[in-house]
Formats: C-alpha cells, sequence, structure tokens
C-alpha cells in the first residue's frame, strides 16, 4: 500500500478525535461539563466549515468570480436575488422581498423534480406493481442463463457453469448434482474453472432449501439438446409460494392507498380494507426501524474501530497509540466528572421561598 | 436517595424492571459492540439476492470499459459505506476499468482522494506477478479522474444527464475537461449506457435517489450502495428493475467484501459479529420492553375487576 507516515497535526486530530468521542459518551451517564464541550466545539466548527466551502464551493465561482474576474454583469440578478433573502432577517417590513429568491428556487426545483419524480416513483413503480402475478418454476436443465439468474444464489458465473455442466452430461438427474464436482460426461470431471468456486458452492448450497431456495423454485424437466431432431416443448410448473408473495404485495399495496383514501368513511369492508393496510404500513415501518438500528450500531462500531485503531494502517497505529489515548481521556472525563459533582454537592441548596411566609426574591436565589 | 420503609410492598420483577435504570442498557450495548471486536465469533453473512446482482452487474461490464461513479457520503457514514467503495474499486482494477469519479458531497473529496492513493495509485499485490491488474498504478487522467465536489444537488445530476462538461467544465484541479484524455467522447451519463455502468455510494441527500428519480429515464445500468436507513426508500427502484444491485448497510458491505475478497484489512466482515450481537441486544430489549407493558396491562386488568368486585 502507498503509505506516508501521519504529519504531527494529523497524530493530534486522531487523539482530539478520541478524547471527543468520550466526551459525547459521556452524556449515556448524564449530562456534563465535558459533553457541552463536545457539543459546542462540534456546532461551532460544523457552522466554521459549511461558511467556507459554501463561499469557496458553490459562491466564489459562481458568482464572485463572474462578477469580479469575468465581468459578466447578468449575475448581478442572482446577486441581488441572494441579498433579498438578508432583507427578511434585517427588517420585518419589508420582509416581502424575500419572498422572491423563495419562489425561485422553489419553481425551479420544482421544475426539474416533478416530471422526474411523477415518472420515477409514480409511473414506473405502478408498471412493476401490475407486472405478471403467475411465478414459473426455472427448469434447471433448459432454462437459459437469464432465467437461471433469477434463482437465489445464482450469479452469471454460476448460471453459466450450470449450463455447461448439464451439456456436458446431458441434463441433471437430481437436484444435488447442481451442487458438483460437474462431469464431463466421459467418466472424468470438467476442468476447475468450469466447477464451482468454493463461495459460489457456498452460496448455492445455502440457497438449495426454504420456501424460496432452488428445491422450491426451480425443477428437473427433461434435457433438451436443442437439436432440430429434439424439439422443445417446455414444461410449465408454478411457483406457489411466489404467487401468493405477488398477490399480497398486491392486497398490501392497495389497501395501504385505500387507507389514505378518505372521500370515503373507513367503515365496514372499507374499513377492514383500510385497517389491514395500516398493518402492511406498520410492516413498512417496523422494517425501516429495523435498518435504522443497524445503521446506529454501524456508526458505533466505526467509532470502536477508530478507537482500538482496527481502521488504521500499521504505520500509522504506531504513531498514534488510540488505546492509550482512549485510556487517559477515560480517566480525565470520570475525574472531572467526580470533580463537578463534588462541587455541585457543596454548594448551598436554593432556599425555600416559602418558608418564612414572604418568600425570597428570586434574583436573590444562588444561580447555577 | 431515600431507604425504602420497612413495611413497603415488596417490588415484583417486573416492576423493578420497569424502573431499571437505562444506563444499565448503554452498558450491555456497550459491551455487546466491544466483547466481540476482541473475541470475534465468526457469524456467517451468505451474500443476498441484492448484493449478488450488485457483484454481477459489475462483473459482467467489459475489461477496460469506463465507469461513472459517484462517491456521495461523509466520514460519518464510513463505516457503512467504506467497505464497499474500496471493494468495488479493487473489483474494478482487476478488470483494468477507467473510473471517472465526482462528488455532490462537499467531504467526500479527502475520503476519495486517499482511496485513489491507496487502491488505484498503489500496487496491491506486491508479490504477485508484474502483469497482475492489482499492481498497476493508474495513471490521472488516461486511467482515471476524480472532477471533484460540485454544488447543485439535483441540478448537477439534472445536467450530468444531459451534458457532462456543462456541470463539470473544468476538473478540481482548474483544467478544462475537454482536454483529458479518459473523457474523450464523453457527452453525458448517456454515454456510459452501453460499455459501462453508473456506481453510486451514497449515503443521503442529494444522492442514489436523486439520480434513480432524474436519470431513470435514461435507462441507465445503475448499481447503489447506501447507508442502512436509506435501503427502504431505494428497494422499491431495484425491485421495479430501475437498479440493476443495491448494496445497504454494514451487512450488505461486507456481504460484498465475501464476493470480491479485495487484499488487506476487510472492515466490513470484521464489524458483522458486532452488528449481529448489537441487533440481538436491541431485540432483546424490544421483546422485554413489551413482555413488561403486557404484565402492566394485565396487572391493571386484575386491580380494576378485583377493585369492582369489593
Amino acid at each position: 500500500m502507498n503509505l506516508q507516515p501521519w504529519l504531527t497535526a494529523d497524530v493530534v486530530g486522531a487523539w482530539i478525535a478520541v478524547f471527543l468521542t468520550f466526551c459525547i459518551l459521556s452524556f449515556l451517564y448524564k449530562d456534563n461539563p465535558f459533553y457541552k464541550l463536545a457539543e459546542h466545539l462540534f456546532v461551532g466548527s460544523s457552522v466554521g466549515i459549511v461558511i467556507v466551502n459554501t463561499y469557496y464551493g458553490p459562491l466564489k465561482p459562481n458568482l464572485v468570480g463572474r462578477l469580479w474576474d469575468d465581468h459578466n454583469w447578468w449575475y448581478i440578478i442572482p446577486l441581488v436575488l441572494s441579498l433579498c433573502l438578508f432583507v427578511r432577517a434585517a427588517s420585518r417590513s419589508l420582509s416581502w422581498v424575500g419572498r422572491y429568491p423563495v419562489a425561485f428556487v422553489v419553481g425551479l426545483y420544482a421544475g426539474i423534480n416533478l416530471p422526474a419524480v411523477a415518472d420515477s416513483n409514480l409511473l414506473t413503480q405502478a408498471r412493476a406493481t401490475a407486472s405478471d402475478i403467475v411465478v414459473e418454476r426455472v427448469d434447471l436443465n433448459n432454462a437459459s442463463p437469464a432465467k437461471l439468474r433469477k434463482l437465489p444464489g445464482f450469479g452469471s458465473a454460476v448460471a453459466a457453469k450450470v449450463v455447461g455442466a448439464r451439456k456436458a452430461i446431458g441434463g441433471f438427474k437430481a437436484m444435488g448434482q447442481i451442487l458438483g464436482p460437474y462431469g464431463d460426461g466421459k467418466g472424468g470431471l470438467l476442468p476447475q474453472e468450469q466447477q464451482l468456486s468454493a463461495p459460489q458452492l457456498k452460496l448455492v448450497s445455502y440457497a438449495m432449501s426454504g420456501p424460496r431456495g432452488i428445491r422450491a423454485q426451480a425443477f428437473l424437466g427433461a434435457y433438451h439438446s436443442g437439436s432440430k431432431d429434439d424439439p422443445y416443448k417446455p414444461e410449465k410448473k408454478y411457483f406457489l409460494f411466489g404467487i401468493l408473495s405477488n398477490l399480497l404485495m398486491l392486497a398490501g399495496t392497495l389497501a395501504a392507498l385505500i387507507y389514505f383514501y378518505f372521500s370515503v368513511p373507513h367503515k365496514g369492508a372499507v374499513g377492514k380494507v383500510a385497517r389491514f393496510g395500516i398493518w402492511t404500513l406498520m410492516l413498512g415501518f417496523g422494517a425501516s426501524f429495523g435498518y435504522t438500528v443497524q445503521g446506529r450500531i454501524s456508526l458505533a462500531i466505526g467509532r470502536a474501530f477508530s478507537i482500538l485503531d482496527k481502521d488504521k494502517s500499521e504505520l500509522h497505529k504506531n504513531q498514534v497509540h488510540s488505546a492509550y489515548v482512549a485510556l487517559i481521556s477515560i480517566v480525565l472525563i470520570v475525574a472531572g466528572i467526580i470533580y463537578f459533582e463534588r462541587r455541585a454537592k457543596r454548594r448551598p441548596p436554593p432556599a425555600d421561598p416559602g418558608a418564612d411566609g414572604g418568600g425570597v426574591p428570586t434574583e436573590e436565589l444562588p444561580q447555577y | 436517595m431515600s431507604a425504602t420503609p420497612a413495611n413497603a410492598a415488596p417490588r415484583g420483577l417486573m416492576e423493578r424492571l420497569r424502573t431499571m435504570d437505562r444506563r444499565w442498557l448503554f452498558l450491555f450495548m456497550g459491551l455487546a459492540i466491544v466483547l466481540p471486536i476482541f473475541f470475534p465469533i465468526g457469524l456467517p453473512a451468505l451474500p443476498g439476492d441484492a448484493t449478488v446482482d450488485t457483484y454481477d452487474a459489475v462483473a459482467n461490464i467489459k475489461d477496460g470499459s469506463r465507469v461513472f461513479m459517484s462517491i456521495d457520503f461523509d466520514p460519518a457514514s464510513r463505516p457503512e459505506l467504506e467497505p464497499f467503495a474500496k471493494s468495488v474499486l479493487v473489483q474494478l482494477k482487476r478488470k483494468r476499468c477507467k473510473i471517472v469519479i465526482v462528488s455532490l458531497w462537499e467531504y467526500a473529496p479527502p475520503l476519495i482522494n486517499g482511496y485513489v492513493r491507496s487502491i488505484l495509485q498503489a500496487p496491491l499485490n506486491p508479490g504477485g506477478p508484474p502483469d497482475d491488474p492489482l499492481n498497476k498504478i493508474y495513471e490521472r487522467k488516461t486511467d482515471f479522474i476524480f472532477l471533484g465536489f460540485k454544488s447543485g444537488k439535483q441540478a448537477v445530476i439534472n445536467t450530468l444527464g444531459q451534458s457532462l462538461p456543462t456541470a463539470y467544465p473544468t476538473t478540481q484541479e482548474g483544467e478544462p475537461v475537454g482536454t483529458i484524455p479518459i473523457m474523450e467522447g464523453i457527452r453525458s451519463v448517456q454515454d456510459f449506457k452501453d460499455s459501462g455502468i453508473l456506481i453510486l455510494i451514497s449515503a443521503g441527500f442529494p444522492g442514489a435517489k436523486e439520480y434513480v428519480e432524474l436519470l431513470s429515464r435514461y435507462e441507465l445500468p445503475i448499481v447503489v450502495s447506501t447507508t442502512a436507513v436509506s435501503r427502504t426508500d431505494l428497494q422499491p427502484f431495484y425491485s421495479s428493475g430501475q437498479l440493476k444491485g443495491l448494496v445497504a448497510g454494514m451487512q450488505g458491505a461486507a456481504e460484498y467484501e465475501q464476493l470480491v475478497n479485495p487484499p488487506g484489512e476487510q472492515l466490513g466482515k470484521k464489524g458483522l459479529d458486532v452488528l449481529n450481537i448489537g441487533t440481538l441486544v436491541i431485540i432483546l430489549a424490544i421483546v422485554l420492553g413489551n413482555l413488561i407493558y403486557l404484565a402492566e396491562r394485565r396487572q391493571q386488568k386484575r386491580a380494576a375487576s378485583g377493585g369492582g368486585a369489593s
């Protein structure tokens, strides 16, 4: 790998990242000054980076450069529109001026998005939902590589090897034969490059069983060599699980749409269908929640790898020593939290306003 | 903390669980993340159909083809997307493909420059044969080009579909795109349709969803790697055929690493154990929470019927 040692600034940056990670994580115990420090640093530096990037990214080349360097005076129009946005913040009575640039942006993005979204999100999706409900099983002995690709665990390479193997032996006699090793039809074996590799074999054998497995979705028809003397009459068998899945998908989609149709009261039959629609939506939200959980855990894993130097090369690991920095950070933060808690306990508690009958003025209460 | 009065009724298990300090759960979660890193279990992750389709789509392009990549993520999404990014670059390098890279996220360029240096411009199999494609050092402008970050979100994507030089008149170094050898003959992303593929690595907005919405009318071969959170948004596009493949989250990235088997550290695979154990802890917590809720409801019903009877 093409590696250079990190500069001192990079190493110190890595140390600060480890320290700030633990500052943020200290919030899991309770809110504390270390967490506040990290939070304020994050907000402040984010705003700074956004401002700098916004100026050097779009503003300088597209506006300042065009006006100042190229003297293209048409760009006064976007400059004026941009300044109109700030009028809102400066003057309440003139805030109507800011509506014009907003209208321009809304109109621009609506014009770009509407036809595209209508086609990709609505028409194409409706077309896909209205596709064939009937699912046929795949004839392993005669299907083309493109049809074999639809089976679970079958990539193009596996499909090509299976086609080669069935041609060599004149068709498979048992489903398990697709796992190999493939014979050449003359008592020997096909060359290694025509056999399934170890990862391919693992994938296909895992996909063999189950209600959506290869055994369920495929069958072994009588092999046809494809010659003119051996006309092929395709056999048709149906994949019941697939048909039921498609029906369920269609029913769920329609029921969910009916749930959002409010021109008819959701009572009786319509109410029951709408309730089924809600269940379908809940299933979707549940899947979404599960993926969100997975995403958040992945973030924690990324931080853990960074702290344990799992994402660095040996060279950089030996520069940063994140584990030691982590230990020092933990000790500092724990000591700091203990100190702040003891200091808070030593302060006199605020006086009870009703104790002397007259109350204590608020401004005389100790402020924390 | 006040002492429990001597004559208070003993708290049941469910009550104790309901009022349990949630920091215990944070601790279990922390242990679930840290312990599998030190004591890996090696749980299997066989690639799903969507990941196999993605791998296949890239594997089926002709060797030496030009490929368009849009890398749109920031350091926050590295754990979920970097394993795929590195694996697919290795896969493309094995096929000696030429790569045109763009980005719509301002924090992506430092990451992209790092991948270019460590994968495209570095020998990945130093002990192997000299003609091993993994050992080729990619030349900038002839084997690959990173055109840089461009702000403008959907406007840029829309322009890419019609005229790439209009969206990117110059590279990030200021060179006119028309003078770059690898860009010869490329007027828009539609020119990648027949010989190449579009690979989108996207963490959010703007990203894969916007590409699909704005460019699907050109019927381009697009594969996407995205974060787990965005999977449900993009699944309908994959199911309808608008996407040729979809790799989502760290799980998908680890599956893709298994298929490509890139040299060096495979972080996606390492993170799988942790991901599975962490998810298991969440599942147990949800199940426990529901059991506590059901037990509480039963208790309240008993109390109500017992109060009614007297």
